[in-house]
């Protein structure tokens, strides 16, 4: 390339300090150039491979969507069914293939619970509340879930933050959750607690036939008859024949101890199993109640002459089956059948005497030996409950 | 440019190529990782569908098997097994060059293999896809020897970050497992690759957690000890897959050499058989290790998924197919965790985590005890939850599990792997203790090595006027062992003079490697009676010199004054 003489052999320029400048210059910019193409050919490189690998990796996923989608058909085919054990696994695939799919993910729980397996349905729905700690559908299966598992703080936990959720369907579902709360406080013997959540539930009521009955319901469950009563009555007045609110007011009136407005309503409906013996409680009450007004001092006695000695039957045949029982006699019970068939023989000469106090105080007696019976003997039939009830309405009166 | 490059403009040029590289080369070995995923997702679901039959579970990982094991046997043979060990070779011993094959291979059969049903992990395979990338760059390029050493844990890195999504672990593991060496200068690069790769990786797959793991709370201090049991449980599960692994591999490679084009068929036919019964062992599996972490598994599949993978997995890999052993690491764990958390549970469910906790703890557990890689176990189980509380409990599982594996299995099993294969990487301070001479300096390279078969009387009448302390016996390429003077003297005066001399070896050959420095050389010749064998590091029983007291005081003479052999 040099030669000694001062000009470059290979490209003819000037040589200086021992070397040609111009050949210098040349190794340097191919040596730069070589560095350069070869970043950029990587470069296109990594953009070619970016592009190649995106493009598989988006139609990867889009397979795998297709199959997740697969998977959760079949599994809601199997649950629909009645084949939990083999909807599981299908729906288990599909919630871990796609899993942003939130609907999956629920359906896996849903069929889990369905199947027992609670453990694993709750660490499911716990991570669905992570990601959304108000989904008041999560919170209302968690709710369910703890229910199930007699965890009444946990249950009721997660039916509060199901209430507090944000729902898209507003009112009525959120309505519905707060009545499945209290029916499930009330189940749990959690009296305050139900009332507490109904108060809440009537003070924002629509004014509809169908919600005005069922909070009547749920007061009767929750042993407020009157309250109950409002609600059947605010029913009624939109539809006076609707069978529920009907059925309702009269079961409500019954326990109220207005036995007229519970007849009144109880004739008014087609007779059904489930109020048949509150029904006849009532025709008896209302038959043979002496102090009803309206009636006759002779039919009032005849009246209670009737209830002594049906009242005498019973505590007869309850000290009868003591004896036989081996048991010792109720000395009460039995002091109070003294009493009993001391009273009867006189009735005769008090009504003759027309004395209203021989009245109150036969009332008395009979409450007294059915509810001792009732103590001492177990149920009573409908016509001894019938005489526990008019003289409970005796004493109530009274008081 | 007006004037030549100086030695420093030199340097400080090729400084900023690598710099660029690592970018480069983060973002290729990322991208090669995600497609390495996808390959193996596409490869599972072609060749059994949705919902395969019977017929298709058992079927396929065998007739799979028979072409992969063709290719492994006769157009791949470099490609067997994890990868990582095969980098962390690469890295010491062959400075960093790893040929096209490798790469391309391992991807081609990795895919065939995992996505046949094998139970295998892709992440050590991507490791090797990622280095073997990077290295090919660097010899493109062409860097200096030494740049092109330094891209293997950088490719490594990358490729690791993109498979498990994790980058701090992935530079964890690069430092700690390729390198050796936590305090490795190359730690900037790793951490560039790193990232480079995930944010590639990231934009491509979205921002998505490999799995999705609950809120994790210490419920009381005391539960601490419920860890360190799990941790003693995971060292037991650790050491029980090691020694499985290593003694079917052991086995399987005494068998002739015939059997290895069949070796991964055979074992397809164990796995088909496997998948009838238990579907859940096939291919990587995180799809179960992420129900296992969210409770969604009862204790008797945990614990049946814990034994069937472990099972699975020994004979995938021994039986010679492509895939890594860290993702059946984390799955193993997962279940063996999840089934401890359950019983634990179950105990005292007020005051201990619900089971996936454990499970994840158990995953690094696991991990801890079989790759030895504790500080990637800790971050990556870290990485995956985002939540400092696991942070103790898991490093008190992790320590246990450690400890008894490196206990009861004081090597690691990638290096034990190595072994197998006649590859003695060097120990972390042979790798960085300064040293003025080693076993390559003294080392006297005229060897007279004696075949087995020779007769003792043989050997007597031929070397013993020369005075030799002992010799060498074996053939050039497969170091038999070492016999002294005094030892072939009493054989033939107890008249065992016709007996081959290969008898009078016991035991395994005490030898040293060319770097290993004065300290092992002398200690290693006081062992093996006055003559020590130089083998290879690449292949342990070619013999490449030996080592007498002889030759070191030969040696000393002809050192420098003033300069202490021994210091």
């Amino acid at each position: 390339m040099m030669e000694g003489s001062g000009s470059c052999s290979a490209c003819g320029g000037p040589l200086a300090d021992g070397g040609c400048q111009t050949c210098d210059r040349g190794a340097d910019s191919r040596f730069i150039h070589r560095e350069i193409v070869a970043l950029i050919l990587l470069g296109a490189v990594v953009v070619i491979g970016f592009v190649v690998t995106r493009a598989a990796a988006r139609a990867n996923r889009e397979l795998r969507l297709m199959d997740a989608a697969r998977w959760y058909e079949a599994g809601e085919r199997a649950i629909a069914s009645g084949r939990t054990g083999a909807a599981i696994p299908a729906l288990r695939r599909a919630a871990s293939i796609d899993r942003d799919r939130r609907e999956y993910r629920v359906a896996l729980a849903g069929a889990l619970m369905a199947d027992r397996q609670d453990e694993a349905a709750r660490q499911i729905l716990l991570g669905l509340r992570e990601a959304n700690p108000e989904d008041p559908e999560i919170n209302l299966r968690l709710a369910r879930l703890h229910a199930r598992r007699n965890d009444l703080a946990g249950a009721v936990r997660y039916y509060q933050n199901a209430l507090y959720g944000v729902w898209t369907a507003v009112g009525s579902a959120r309505r519905q959750v707060r009545i499945e709360l209290i029916q499930y406080l009330l189940a749990r013997d959690q009296r305050s607690r139900a009332l507490a959540e109904l108060l809440v539930l009537t003070a924002n009521l629509p004014d509809d036939v169908a919600a005005q009955t069922e909070a009547g319901q749920l007061y009767l469950k929750a042993g407020e008859p009157r309250r109950a009563l409002d609600h059947f009555q605010r029913a009624l007045e939109r539809d006076p024949r609707h069978p529920e609110a009907v059925t309702g007011a009269g079961e409500a009136a019954f326990e109220v101890g207005d036995y007229v407005r519970a007849q009144r309503y109880f004739r008014s409906v087609t007779p059904s199993s489930r109020v048949s013996s509150s029904r006849e409680i009532t025709e008896l009450v209302l038959a043979r109640d002496p102090l009803r007004p309206g009636l006759p001092l002779a039919e009032r006695y005849d009246r209670l002459a009737a209830m002594v000695r049906a009242a005498l039957t019973r505590v007869d045949a309850c000290l009868a089956s003591q004896e036989a029982a081996g048991q010792p006699r109720a000395p009460d019970l039995q002091s109070l059948s003294v009493e009993a068939h001391a009273f009867e023989p006189t009735l005769a000469s008090q009504k003759r005497r027309r004395s209203p106090e021989a009245i109150e105080t036969g009332v008395s007696l009979v409450y007294r030996l059915e509810q001792r019976a009732a103590e001492g003997c177990g149920m009573p039939s409908t016509l001894d409950r019938a005489l526990i009830l008019i003289g409970r309405r005796h004493d109530m009166d009274r008081q | 440019v007006s004037a030549p490059f100086s030695v420093q403009q030199l340097r400080l040029r090729e400084h900023q190529v690598f710099l660029a590289l690592t970018i480069v080369v983060g973002v290729l070995a990322g991208l090669s990782a995600v497609l390495f995923t996808v390959a193996i997702e596409r490869a599972t679901r072609l060749f059994f569908g949705l919902d395969p039959s019977a017929v298709r579970l058992f079927v396929v990982p065998v007739v799979v098997s028979l072409g992969t094991g063709a290719l492994l046997t006769w157009v791949f043979p470099d490609v067997r097994g994890s990868g990582v060990p095969q980098t962390e070779a690469a890295y010491h011993l062959r400075g960093g060059v790893v040929p096209w094959r490798v790469p391309a291979g391992k991807f081609l059969t990795g895919v065939l293999c995992i996505g046949s049903g094998h139970s295998m992990g892709r992440e050590g395979p991507s490791v090797q896809i990622g280095a073997g990338l990077a290295s090919i760059i660097g010899q493109w390029l062409p860097l200096s020897p030494a740049r092109i050493k330094d891209l293997i844990p950088v490719g490594a890195a990358g490729a690791l970050a993109a498979a498990f999504n994790t980058p701090v672990a992935a530079v964890l593991f690069a430092l700690e497992e390729i390198i050796g060496d936590l305090h490795a200068p190359l730690l900037g690069s790793a951490v560039v690759a790193s990232v480079a790769s995930v944010v590639v990786e990231r934009s491509i797959l979205g921002n998505e957690p490999l799995f999705r793991v609950p809120e994790y709370h210490l419920q009381h201090p005391a539960e601490l000890l419920a860890y360190a049991a799990l941790g003693v449980v995971g060292g037991i599960v650790s050491l029980l897959f090691c020694k499985s692994l290593l003694s079917l591999r052991a086995w399987v490679l005494r068998q002739p050499a015939w059997t290895r084009p069949f070796q991964p068929a055979i074992g397809g036919v164990v796995i088909g058989a496997m998948l009838l019964a238990v579907p859940q062992v096939m291919g990587v599996g995180y799809e179960y290790v992420d129900q296992a972490l969210n409770g969604g598994l009862v204790l008797n599949t945990m614990v049946l998924l814990c034994a069937m993978k472990l099972v699975a997995t020994t004979v995938s890999y021994t039986s010679g197919n492509a895939g890594g052993i860290f993702a059946p690491s984390l799955y193993i764990g997962a279940m063996a965790g999840g089934a401890v958390g359950t019983l634990v549970h179950r105990l005292a469910p007020l005051h201990t985590a619900d089971p996936g906790a454990y499970a994840l703890v158990g995953m690094g557990t696991l991990f801890a005890g079989i790759i030895r890689a504790p500080m990637t176990s800790v971050f990556m189980i870290f990485e995956i939850t985002q939540d400092y509380q696991i942070l103790v409990p898991l490093m008190v599982a992790n320590l246990l599990s450690f400890l008894i594996s490196r206990r009861f299995q004081p090597t690691p099993v990638y290096h034990a792997l190595l072994h197998q294969d006649h590859v003695h990487l060097p120990a972390p301070a042979v790798r960085l203790a300064p040293t003025r001479w080693t076993a390559a300096d003294v080392m006297s390279s005229d060897v007279t090595i004696v075949p087995p078969d020779v007769s003792v009387q043989g050997v007597w009448e031929t070397f013993h006027h020369g005075g030799a302390h002992g010799y060498v016996i074996g053939l050039p390429d497969r170091l038999v062992g070492v016999i002294s003077a005094d030892r072939l003297a009493t054989a033939r005066q107890s008249g065992r003079l016709l007996e081959p001399v290969g008898s009078l070896v016991e035991g395994a050959a005490v030898h040293a490697h060319p770097d290993h420095p004065a300290d092992v050389v002398l200690d290693r010749l006081a062992q093996g009676g006055g003559i020590l064998p130089i083998v290879s590091r690449e292949q342990a029983q070619q013999v490449l010199g030996v080592v007498t007291f002889t030759d070191i005081v030969r040696f000393t003479r002809q050192r420098p004054r003033g300069v202490a052999p021994f210091e």
